[in-house]
């Protein structure tokens, strides 16, 4: 009966008061919540960062490969097409 | 022995020289130079793949890392969850039991669809990605549930 008093007051939206029997246990887990947030942030800013260093980099190699062909193309006829 | 060598040597040589194509390079200056050029590319690709190893070694290291973190958040989560009231998913997971309850009784009379259930569990028991949906799943009924 109470239960469904509280599963209506919450679907209400109404504030209730809900009894937390180890308080310190969740207040501990809690704060190491925020410390491994916080040390997950990071690392989702360091794979960013590392992400983006390896499409410069493929970029990088796209431009090298593309400036090969076209002197290979060059070297091709300074040898072979000697109209 | 030794003159055959000789020999031998002298019939590469002549059949070399035979095989021999001369080309009239115009610009010899400007070829050498997109040569040694396209070498240049070549060997910086090199680089550029030997520096992308590297970057995909850190980041495997940082999203094994990551992984590990998101592990100790949802073990940490399922702890505090624990500590807190629970009264709405022991009120909603009874009500669903009493309804999966109702609804299975009358499926496991028909033993083709008991195998195809069975091959189904056992299939998700092997897959985290099915594991991960399914515990979404829960908590998206959840949430519906609040409205």
């Amino acid at each position: 009966m109470f239960e469904g008093e509280l599963k209506g007051d919450i679907m209400q939206n109404v504030p209730v008061f809900v009894k937390i029997d180890n308080y310190k246990e969740v207040l501990d887990i809690i704060d190491v919540m925020k410390k491994k947030l916080k040390e997950t942030k990071q690392e989702l800013v360091r794979i960013k960062e590392l992400k983006a260093q390896e499409d410069l980099e493929l970029q990088e190699w796209e431009k090298n490969v593309n400036e090969i062909s076209k002197r290979l193309v060059f070297i091709d006829n300074a040898f072979f097409d000697n109209d | 022995m030794i003159n055959k060598m000789v020999n031998m040597a002298g019939k590469k040589k002549i059949s070399r020289d035979e095989e021999a194509y001369y080309v009239s390079v115009k610009n010899p200056l400007e070829t050498r130079r997109h040569l040694l050029e396209s070498t240049k590319k070549s060997v910086m690709s090199l680089q550029n793949y030997h520096r992308l190893l590297l970057i995909r070694t850190e980041k495997l290291k940082h999203l094994e890392n990551l992984k590990q973190s998101i592990k100790e958040l949802a073990y940490l989560n399922n702890r505090l969850s624990q500590n807190l009231p629970d009264y709405n998913t022991e009120i909603i997971n009874s009500f669903k039991k009493n309804k999966h309850v109702e609804k299975k009784v009358p499926k496991s009379t028909k033993p083709s669809e008991k195998h195809a259930v069975e091959h189904e569990s056992k299939h998700e028991q092997h897959s985290e990605l099915h594991k991960l949906e399914a515990s979404l799943a829960a908590i998206e009924s959840k949430l519906r549930e609040l409205g």
